[in-house]
């Protein structure tokens, strides 16, 4: 007992010992890397800003040769000068961006980057897939599509974010087509992966939509909506008629988006759909879209059985031009929901 | 006389083993939780939550705040919310028949009006007497409802929120800028999160301007001091580790996002009780193991809600005796999941450690303050058993307290000051000599008292944030 408690002792005076000593340990490095970091950081800003600035080949590979120099032998260094080329990055023109990619090669931050690649944590990878976009190495492209069957979420979604940077249609469309099970990421990262895309989304969208799955395909359809793209019309009516509710409902709120009143018959019909979320999807589109013809038949919607499709058709039909009449003849009417839905949208927009 | 001897021999010496196995254990805990904040900064490195901050693509989120008499910091934590990097949200602020002028307060600072908006069932609730809302301040939804608690408060904000993902926030905190997106990241990255939570902490004697914590300190009152020190240790490594088991039982009150359709599913939080944080994440599991869906109940130690510590020792013993009442109310409720393969990590690890430890522990340790020092006085005990069971016992507390400083030293950094870390290490040498054993008492009071209080909050004073550095 006495052996064990003595054990005891010298093991939680040990930690405590440790503990103190690592908490003074870390406020001492902390602080000198705080310095450290920020005369770092005003010498890189100094030499980036001249480089940026300089227009001579000649000029730009000595200071190239400058900043290689100063952040060789430095891990800190090389983080730092990543971290702050990506806010130049972000600054530059489109026409400028090719001026990252060379200090990129011409730092070594490319060779880096392919470490980071071939080497086995998932950190790295997700890491070295994020640069690889912020800086456009389409070089090391094919590296990255190896790690395409990754199971890390962080990997995959870089990759993918990587390769809409890098406007490689080809690729993301290669992993969009493939089995969406494969890719769990929400839709809404999906949709900003293709919101990212550096290059004609209309030709990544045709090129994709019929060979991915329905799932893959709502993603699709939504971050095209947000965009407009009315040459992506027949698209969206196509499959509107699917047997996926998502779908459909993306579908609806794409047309919706084309702001063209040439398909408001569609969504007209799509108020009488099986399903009430894509009722109340139509009944929302035609707030759009909609023009006097939808009046009738919002106002019948307006009685449906489904809060949302009554309060989405209550709240278009006082928005069309002419429906608030139309609405205001409903209110005294026998059906005690209807009513109540228009009154609700009427208060909300006096 | 033999047999009562006996006893206090074999009870000093359950209780000496229970007191280091309970320590060990939460040592052990920090060890999960140092590779699990090692992940997350190093995942942080990667992070694109930054590129969704004006994002229209990024989740919209209704925030909701419950407010019972909260007079005195309910515009500063609106102010606060207002100023949240962040897309699209709305905020609720539920005010649950305050008897002072809360309501009043917000229509006047915001100019409210009553609007007559339809609100849909999804949860019971008691009534609503009114909505209110300004075209000045869009976001701001007031819901003035009669009183019913603070999960009836949350359940009538659920019915109101227009989004898929609503957030639970108490209305004497205040957020940093990118907590809510740093928490509601997760809901982007992997799907089938139902529910996150993110850190509290302390923001006594720290300034406060316009709902942004502009400076951070120690407080002068010893009490919150003591305070951050606890919360430091229960979040950075208790939660932390529980988390990486998927089995974390509490997403505190104050600062949590959840999947709204997964709460209604589970029929929203329980009205009436005091511990509806703890009951919402336990009735999840338990739906999500039961029809054996896959999801996430995740914590984070980074996303920042600062809140207020009862800077009194009544404050305190009213909080603590809450607490453990809630916690007693709930692990007595969902009985059925204790050691329960189907429940996983769930039944098999998370709540007999909440039965044994969180629930128990201060009754045995109180009771070893007791018959140790009695089995030593009737000579059962010789003095150095005695005495290296106290040190033991009183450094393996504090190693885990320095743990926890040194977590955060490593990770986020928030006190910059040396003189505020050595004040924090002293207050983690000084917790286990007299606040943790004065803690043990409310808590026992609580579950002492666990059949009169399990329905009535009791009320805890505010102060107002300290808004200038003047002050």
């Amino acid at each position: 007992m006495t052996n064990t408690a003595m054990l005891l002792l010298w093991i939680s005076l040990g930690l405590s010992i440790v503990f103190f000593l690592a908490i003074v340990g870390t406020w001492i490095y902390s602080y000198y890397m705080k310095r450290t970091t920020e005369k770092t950081n005003e010498a890189l800003e100094q030499m980036l800003g001249t480089v940026f600035a300089l227009e001579g080949y000649e000029q730009n590979i000595v200071i190239s040769r400058k900043l290689l120099g100063y952040v060789r032998n430095s891990w800190l260094r090389r983080e730092l000068l990543m971290k702050k080329l990506v806010e130049f990055a972000d600054r530059l023109p489109e026409e400028k961006q090719r001026r990252v990619g060379r200090i990129v090669e011409e730092t070594e931050i490319h060779a880096y980057l392919a470490r980071l690649l071939s080497s086995s944590s998932p950190f790295n990878h997700a890491l070295a897939c994020r640069y690889i976009g912020d800086f456009r190495v389409s070089s090391l492209r094919e590296e990255m599509l190896k790690l395409k069957d990754s199971r890390s979420n962080d990997v995959l979604y870089n990759m993918l974010l990587a390769l809409a940077k890098l406007g490689d249609v080809e690729g993301l469309s290669a992993i969009l087509s493939a089995n969406s099970s494969h890719i769990n990421l929400s839709f809404r990262a999906v949709v900003e992966v293709v919101t990212a895309f550096k290059g004609s989304k209309v030709k990544l969208i045709e090129q994709t939509i019929d060979h991915c799955d329905d799932y893959m395909r709502g993603i699709l359809i939504k971050a095209a909506a947000d965009e407009g793209h009315p040459s992506l019309t027949p698209v969206y009516v196509k499959y509107s008629s699917s047997d996926n509710k998502n779908l459909r409902i993306a579908c609806i709120r794409a047309i919706a988006e084309t702001k063209d009143s040439e398909n408001e018959s569609h969504l007209i019909g799509m108020l009488e759909d099986s399903e009430w979320e894509v009722r109340a999807a139509a009944a929302k589109g035609l707030e759009q879209i909609g023009t006097d013809k939808s009046i009738p038949s919002l106002g019948e919607a307006v009685k449906d059985k489904e809060w949302w499709v009554r309060q989405n058709a209550a709240s278009s039909l006082v928005a069309l031009p002419g429906g608030r009449k139309y609405a205001e003849s409903i209110i005294k009417g026998e059906d005690r929901f209807a009513s109540e839905a228009i009154v609700g949208v009427l208060e909300m927009s006096s | 006389m033999y047999i009562f001897w006996k006893f206090i021999l074999y009870f000093s010496s359950f209780c000496m083993i229970y007191t280091i196995a309970i320590n060990l254990f939460y040592n052990g805990q920090m060890l999960v939780s140092v590779f699990d904040l090692f992940s997350y900064l190093r995942k942080m490195k990667s992070s694109d939550y930054k590129r969704y901050i004006g994002s229209k693509n990024m989740i919209p989120i209704s925030i909701i705040v419950p407010a019972y008499n909260e007079e005195k910091t309910i515009v500063d934590n609106i102010k606060s919310l207002l100023a949240l990097d962040y897309y699209e949200y709305e905020i609720i602020v539920v005010n649950d028949g305050s008897k002072d002028s809360t309501r009043d307060k917000i229509i006047e600072e915001f100019g409210l009006t009553l609007v007559n908006q339809p609100v849909k069932r999804s949860v019971q609730t008691k009534d609503i007497r009114g909505i209110y809302r300004s075209p000045q301040y869009e976001r701001i939804i007031l819901v003035d409802k009669e009183n019913g608690g603070k999960a009836d408060a949350l359940n009538a904000g659920i019915n109101v929120s227009s989004y898929p993902i609503f957030a639970s926030i108490d209305a004497d905190s205040i957020l940093e800028n990118e907590a809510l997106i740093k928490l509601t990241m997760i809901f982007v990255e992997h799907p089938e999160t139902v529910a996150v939570g993110g850190i509290v902490r302390l923001a006594n004697g720290s300034i406060i301007k316009d709902g942004k914590l502009i400076d951070m300190r120690i407080p002068k009152s010893r009490i919150a001091s003591f305070q951050i020190v606890e919360y430091l240790r229960a979040f950075l490594t208790g939660r932390t580790s529980l988390s990486r088991l998927n089995s974390i039982l509490i997403i505190s009150g104050a600062f949590g996002a959840f999947n709204k359709s997964a709460v209604i599913e589970v029929g929203g939080y329980k009205a009436n009780t005091i511990g509806e944080d703890m009951d919402i994440i336990i009735k999840l599991h338990e739906k999500m193991k039961r029809e054996k869906r896959k999801y996430k109940i995740k914590f984070l130690a980074d996303p920042i809600c600062w809140t207020q510590a009862p800077e009194s020792l009544n404050d305190l013993r009213v909080q603590r005796r809450r607490w453990q009442i809630g916690l007693f109310d709930n692990l007595i409720a969902y009985r059925g999941m204790l050691f329960r393969k189907k429940y996983g990590a769930v039944g098999l690890l998370t709540l007999p450690y909440y039965w044994l430890f969180e629930l128990f522990g201060p009754v045995v340790e109180f009771l070893g303050y007791i018959f140790i020092p009695m089995a030593y006085l009737f000579g059962l005990l010789e003095f150095n058993t005695f005495l290296i069971y106290f040190i033991v016992a009183f450094l393996l507390g504090t190693a885990l307290s320095m743990g926890s400083i040194l977590l955060e030293q490593i990770s986020f950094r928030k006190y910059t000051s040396f003189k505020d870390i050595m004040r924090l290490v002293l207050f983690a040498l000084l917790e286990n000599l007299g606040y943790r054993q004065l803690t043990i008492l409310f808590r026992i009071e609580g579950i002492l008292k666990f059949r009169k209080g399990r329905h009535a909050w009791g009320s805890i004073k505010r102060k107002q944030f300290v808004s200038t550095e003047s002050k």
